[in-house]
């Protein structure tokens, strides 16, 4: 597997107390080489939490979190750090490019940390392509407030999929677009987990978006279960 | 019902904490302001209160001066004023109390009545004989009680000029040993001056009557004072009205005289039947407008001038010291030719002189100091006259003081060397018989001519008249005089008091301008404040506008918040200027007291003060606001619905860019330009040019990391962000931000440096000419003049410092100085008429001493001493002062003229034709020595000598000169000290300013902090996606610290940079030395200050959690 969630459990405050807060009981899940999974669920169920517990960015309150058959609690923040650099890609429901970096930028953001000189060199090849790919090679140089906020959302895939992850998480990414733009982004999302060999976790309330998914779960009231459609 | 008005109101209180904050920036931002103009209120009540305390009920004055007059003028001027008049004796003193072997060099002994105790409103009881009022300072300073003995030696004035030929220049001091009766405190005449200056004067009272009779002149003064009300005394009231009406010629020093009776054969015919009257002055010499006076009201009066020769010889005989009087030709009755000498028979008979023999006449002529030239004329014998006539009488020798009542020759003390081996018996003889009846009679003009002098060309007036008229002529004489010619003129102190209190230092501005970065920083702190929650609230603006808000109702709404806010904030902050005023009170009374010379500075709160900075503080902070909330709703409001706080991003015009560019090139370039010309035209002292160029590099500075930052923005294709890169992207990314704390930090660090390098010491300047010292190690003041120039023989001799090999060495300068108001920075009062320096400009130019900051164009700019040898017009003379003290002490320029009243009672008018660079002289206007003695005959001696040493060893030679001149009462200052003295005053403003400025250094860190915290609040999203990305918590943390410290290092130099412009002065004046250390540990204090407000929030942000704020929420 290459990741797996074993007994999740994540509550906010204190047992027994008032602001005790149930979020995931004893969730398990597993994520296998190239799978694309759907977690659909109502507001505030605790689908981004369980895939920031996912992606290491949260902790559980109890349970293991497994990722490449390594227990991710053997890691310390930096160690973390560097799983998420080498191993996850993340998109959110905003695209969340800076600002003040162009988009080619944005999109090499995440190499930042990474000092291996030859993995850096495939990285811009690999943007370069993967822009291509998404239809932004003639934006590459312009500055994310020039853009429409769907172009922006491909982008931020694109800078996920920079370091070649082998789990790309994206949580909503289709909740701030309209409908177009939405399926056309969930279809991108598909082709790439197939085309760059990658599993594939969506969070989404969009019952099309989880349709284009292998497999889909439904997270409500702490527990994840299996849905069919 | 929602309305606006409750719309504001359930902002306000929703509002409430973040709002509470911008209150304390509004607070701040008033509290200072405020403080500032109460401070200013303050220092100018308390000059009044002391203008009042130092004058009590007087209103008018006639000043202390040489000059004496009766006392019972006092009365007459009452008489007719119907306002209390009293007369007094003031003279400068030394005090010592010699049981604690403690003094006092330069005290004011005043002799007193009761008229004088009652102008103040408790007034003390009239000191009697032997004893003595005295101030507080005294009593501290010397340790004395109530009861406690005290010796005064007093400066003798009054009667001849003390440098006039032939003068006695014994007891130029007298003593007395009074008891100290009670000690005088402010409110009671402990601080009486006439004088403009908040400095309290060391003041003793003694009984008039034993004063002036212990200066030799019972019965006289020298000083009238009145009392009055507030309004300006006209008609009959007027005290010059009233002293010219009563006046009497003793007032003017003129004494008539009546002669014995002549022999009838010996009266020509057209005087017989009428009384022989002599005319004399107790100034020996008679001033021109006296001997005017004389000659154009009496009819047939004669002029005489009797001159004391060493010899009169012919051949190898000679007759030593005898009195040879010019007269005019009526006089003798026969016409005298210019080269004719008549003599007396006894003189004929001792020279065996005949009708055309040739005779030499060898005299002394004085020059300044006493200095004699010895110089001879020619005369041939016209004719011999018996000893006894009807011409020469023993009265045509003026009283000489020291020899008109001496008994022999040989007790004759006079200003000039007596060899008494010439001395013969029957010289003496001639004395017993003739005294100093004259042995021969040359021609008045050629006597005028050969001893010319200063003081005057006449020595007696003779005339006949019928003794009824005698009254007459007096009368007639008295009207055509004017007191002001003998120096009696009232000055309405109280009103001149008042003006100098009024129009003195404005500490108010001052404050407010010391202020200037602390009322900036929080000025910047509130706009932080505010748009900390204005920015936060901007999307409200956009539903308000989908509500169907018009932009401008929506603007009105913010606006009106910010107006209550800044209210409620600057109505405390009114109050709190009270609080920061009373610190700033107790600074300027303790630390700073130098910058006020006194301690009594009381808090005084003008309400509208209150108003006016509660006002300022309001409209400053509101319009403050407004800039914030007009950027920030400048956005479509559709997109602020969105959030959006910035269309395209950060991106600038490129016309802004250019802008930007030219003024970062044009702005340094200028200040270059400006610092070069200063330096190459060595106008070191002109300080506001260099701060301008200071503060030209400083703005172009900022204008160029505007432009680099705007730039960044907008470059394209750069491959994977490097650490260094995203830091100065981020920094451009914020740009407004980034550029207001690049303002703030580099305007703190170019304030403090300045301040602090500005601050000037002085040590080891004594050497160098060009100094502020002339290269003069020692200023030393004495209370009695010097008579002798101490390089000289004589003065040597005198002084026997022909024994004293450590004195040998030296060379002293003399300078004469006429008394005058303070004009130095030491005085908070603005003066009109400074003391006046008699200088040697010859000497001065030859050593090439002190450095000029401007020259008028009619100046010598290659010698610029040369400047001050000549008359300008006829009572017009040039001067020069300190640049600082012609700017800020008279408030004026180069070309301006000053008015005096010369000693002739003329007006004197002192054209300013150059600026001293920051020197010794400062509080003084400096003219040419020979001009000064030239308009006041009767400043005699020295008071005021700089003295050179070849080998400076300091406190020996001072301590060792101070005992060997004690009785002139010399104090020896190191000239080095005396320029810190005065630059204590500046460097006390300095500390203000720089201590305000740390304060406004302080606020500015703390908004630095605000801003860290804001740009982390914000960018929150930013470094939850870095963590997302797989950036470490210590790779964002260093991110965040590597933008600020680029920030504030950046600020830092280029406030160094800016301020060493600023600072060239200091490192360009001779002698100056800048405090290094003290900056280093300045500069690193504010670094550690600024890290401090970098890592704690930094630190604070990352371990908070970040997650969230990927969610967009």
């Amino acid at each position: 597997m290459l990741a797996e969630l074993k007994n999740i459990t994540k509550y906010y405050g204190e047992k027994g107390a008032g602001n005790f807060s149930l979020i995931l009981d004893e969730v398990s899940m597993a994520v296998g080489e190239h799978e694309s999974i759907a977690i659909t669920g109502p507001s505030g169920s605790g689908k981004s939490t369980l895939l920031n517990i996912l992606g290491t960015l949260d902790h559980p309150s109890s349970g293991e979190v497994i990722l490449n058959e390594t227990g991710v609690n053997l890691f310390d923040e930096n160690g973390l750090a560097a799983i998420r650099s080498r191993f996850i890609g993340f998109v959110f429901q905003q695209h969340c490019l800076l600002p003040q970096l162009t988009l080619l930028e944005n999109i090499l953001l995440p190499l930042v940390p990474v000092r291996d000189k030859g993995k850096r060199e495939e990285a811009v090849i690999r943007a370069r392509r993967l822009i291509e790919r998404v239809g932004l090679a003639n934006h590459s140089n312009r500055l994310p407030g020039m853009l429409s906020v769907g172009e922006c959302q491909r982008a931020a895939v694109v800078r996920a999929l920079v370091n070649q992850p082998r789990l790309l998480l994206a949580d909503e990414p289709t909740g701030s677009l309209d409908a177009a733009n939405a399926a056309n982004l969930g279809q991108l999302l598909r082709e790439l987990n197939r085309e760059e060999n990658l599993a594939l976790v969506v969070v989404t309330h969009s019952p099309e978006i989880a349709s284009l998914m292998q497999k889909r779960y439904r997270l409500a009231a702490g527990k994840l279960q299996p849905t069919d459609a | 019902m929602m309305n606006l008005s409750r719309l504001i109101r359930r902002n306000l209180w929703f509002y409430r904490k973040p709002y509470l904050s911008v209150m304390f920036g509004v607070m701040t931002t008033t509290a200072v302001l405020t403080g500032a103009l109460i401070v200013g209120d303050s220092v100018r009540f308390s000059l009044q209160k002391i203008a009042h305390d130092r004058l009590g009920g007087i209103r008018y004055a006639v000043p202390p001066g040489e000059r004496f007059f009766r006392q019972e003028l006092a009365r007459g001027i009452s008489g007719i004023t119907k306002q209390a008049v009293a007369p007094a004796v003031q003279c400068g003193a030394m005090a010592i109390n010699s049981s604690r072997n403690l003094r006092i060099n330069q005290v004011v002994v005043t002799g007193i009545d009761q008229r004088f105790c009652d102008f103040w409103d408790h007034p003390f009881r009239n000191p009697g004989e032997e004893e003595a009022i005295i101030s507080r300072n005294v009593a501290e300073k010397l340790g004395l009680k109530k009861g406690d003995d005290l010796l005064l030696r007093i400066q003798k004035q009054g009667g001849a000029p003390p440098d006039a030929p032939f003068a006695m220049d014994k007891k130029a001091s007298v003593s007395l040993r009074v008891r100290v009766t009670a000690i005088a405190g402010d409110e009671g005449m402990g601080r009486f001056s006439l004088k403009s200056n908040q400095a309290a004067p060391y003041n003793i009272f003694v009984s008039l009557a034993q004063m002036s009779l212990a200066l030799g002149l019972p019965g006289f003064a020298n000083m009238i004072l009145t009392g009055g009300d507030d309004t300006p005394a006209t008609g009959p009231a007027n005290p010059d009205g009233a002293l010219r009406h009563c006046w009497q010629p003793e007032d003017a020093g003129i004494h008539f005289t009546r002669l014995p009776s002549l022999p009838d054969e010996a009266i020509p015919h057209e005087r017989a039947g009428g009384t022989r009257m002599e005319v004399t002055t107790s100034r020996i010499f008679f001033d021109d407008n006296t001997a005017e006076a004389l000659q154009s009201v009496v009819p047939g009066c004669e002029p005489v001038l009797t001159w004391m020769v060493n010899s009169i010889s012919c051949g190898n005989h000679a007759t030593p010291y005898s009195f040879v009087t010019g007269v005019s030709d009526s006089f003798l009755g026969r016409k005298i030719q210019p080269r004719e000498i008549i003599v007396n028979n006894w003189l004929a008979k001792d020279l065996a002189l005949h009708p055309g023999d040739s005779v030499g006449l060898r005299y002394f002529l004085m020059g300044p100091m006493r200095s004699l030239r010895e110089d001879s004329t020619r005369f041939v014998v016209g004719a011999i006259v018996p000893d006894r006539n009807s011409l020469a009488d023993r009265g045509l020798m003026p009283a000489f003081p020291g020899m008109s009542d001496a008994g022999n020759c040989r007790d004759w003390e006079t200003g000039a060397p007596i060899d008494l081996k010439k001395i013969r018996d029957k010289d003496e003889q001639y004395w017993k018989e003739y005294r100093g009846t004259p042995k021969a009679f040359i021609r008045l003009e050629t006597g005028q001519r050969i001893w010319n002098n200063r003081f005057g060309r006449f020595t007696a007036f003779r005339f006949v008249a019928v003794e009824s008229q005698i009254k007459q002529i007096r009368n007639k004489v008295m009207s055509e005089l004017s007191p002001v010619q003998s120096g009696l003129t009232f000055r309405d102190v109280f009103r001149e008091g008042r003006r100098a209190a009024g129009n003195g230092s404005d500490f108010g501005q001052l404050f407010l301008s010391l202020s200037f970065f602390i009322i900036l920083s929080a000025l910047l702190l509130t706009v932080l404040l505010f748009s900390l929650s204005a920015m936060s609230r901007l999307g409200e603006a956009g539903i308000l506008s989908a509500a169907g808000f018009r932009r401008r109702t929506i603007i009105l709404v913010m606006i009106a918040e910010a107006l209550v806010v800044a209210i409620a904030g600057a109505v405390p902050g009114a109050g709190f200027g009270i609080l920061f005023n009373r610190l700033l009170i107790l600074g300027l009374n303790t630390l700073w007291i130098d910058a006020v010379g006194t301690s009594m500075v009381v808090m005084h709160v003008e309400p509208v003060s209150l108003v006016i900075g509660a006002l300022v503080g309001i409209v400053l902070s509101v319009s403050a606001m407004a800039v914030v909330l007009r950027s920030g709703l400048r956005n479509p409001l559709s997109e602020l619905v969105k959030g959006k706080t910035s269309g395209t991003g950060p991106a600038v015009s490129k016309r802004f860019q250019h802008l930007s560019a030219a003024a970062g090139i044009v702005f340094p370039a200028i200040s270059v330009i400006m610092v070069t010309v200063l330096l190459v035209t060595r106008q070191t002292m002109n300080v506001p040019l260099y701060l301008l160029a200071g503060a030209m590099a400083l703005a172009g500075g900022l204008f160029l990391a505007n432009f680099v930052l705007s730039r960044t923005v907008m470059t394209k294709a750069h491959l994977i962000p490097r650490f260094r890169g995203l830091v100065i992207r981020n920094m451009a990314q914020n740009r407004r931000q980034t550029m207001a704390v690049l303002t703030l930090l580099a305007l703190g660090t170019f304030s403090v440096i300045i301040t602090g390098a500005n601050r000037k010491t002085y040590h080891g300047a004594g050497p160098d000419r060009s100094s502020g010292t002339g290269g003069f190690l020692f200023w030393a003041e004495t209370l009695l003049p010097i008579r002798y120039d101490l390089n000289s023989s004589p003065g040597i001799k005198a002084y026997s410092l022909g024994d004293e090999a450590l004195l040998k060495p030296l060379h002293y300068v003399h300078l004469t100085r006429r008394d005058g108001d303070d004009a130095s920075c030491l005085n908070l009062n603005q003066v009109s008429q400074p003391a006046l320096l008699g200088v040697p400009q010859h000497y001065f130019d030859r050593v090439g001493a002190f450095s000029f900051t401007s020259l008028h164009p009619t100046a010598n700019h290659e010698h610029p001493w040369k400047s001050l040898e000549k008359e300008l017009a006829p009572g017009v003379i040039p001067g020069f002062a300190d640049q600082t003290v012609i700017t800020w002490g008279l408030g004026r320029k180069n070309g301006d003229t000053l008015f005096y009243r010369a000693e002739s009672g003329k007006t004197l008018k002192i054209r300013l034709v150059g600026g001293l660079e920051n020197s010794i002289f400062q509080g003084n206007i400096l003219v040419s020595d020979s001009l000064l003695r030239l308009f006041y005959p009767s400043a005699g001696g020295s008071q005021v000598m700089l003295i050179e040493v070849p080998s400076a060893s300091g406190d020996t030679i001072a301590r060792r000169l101070e005992v060997l001149f004690r009785d002139e009462g010399m104090m020896v200052t190191s000239a080095a000290a005396r320029l810190e003295a005065f630059d204590a005053v500046e460097n006390t403003y300095l500390s203000v300013f720089m201590m305000l400025g740390a304060l406004g250094m302080i606020i500015g860190t703390i908004g630095f902090g605000i801003l860290i915290l804001r740009s982390i609040r914000r960018r929150k999203q930013e470094f939850a996606l870095y963590r997302a990305l797989g950036f470490t918590k210590n790779y964002i943390f260093r991110l965040i610290v590597a933008e600020h410290v680029l920030m504030l290092i950046a600020a830092m130099l280029l406030g160094m940079v800016s301020a060493l412009a600023g600072i060239l002065p200091s490192l360009v004046t001779p002698g100056a030395v800048v405090p290094w250390l003290f900056m280093s540990g300045l500069i690193l204090l504010m670094t550690v200050n600024g890290m401090l407000w970098i890592f704690i929030p930094a630190g604070a942000a990352l371990k908070n959690a970040l997650m969230p704020g990927l969610r967009g929420e």
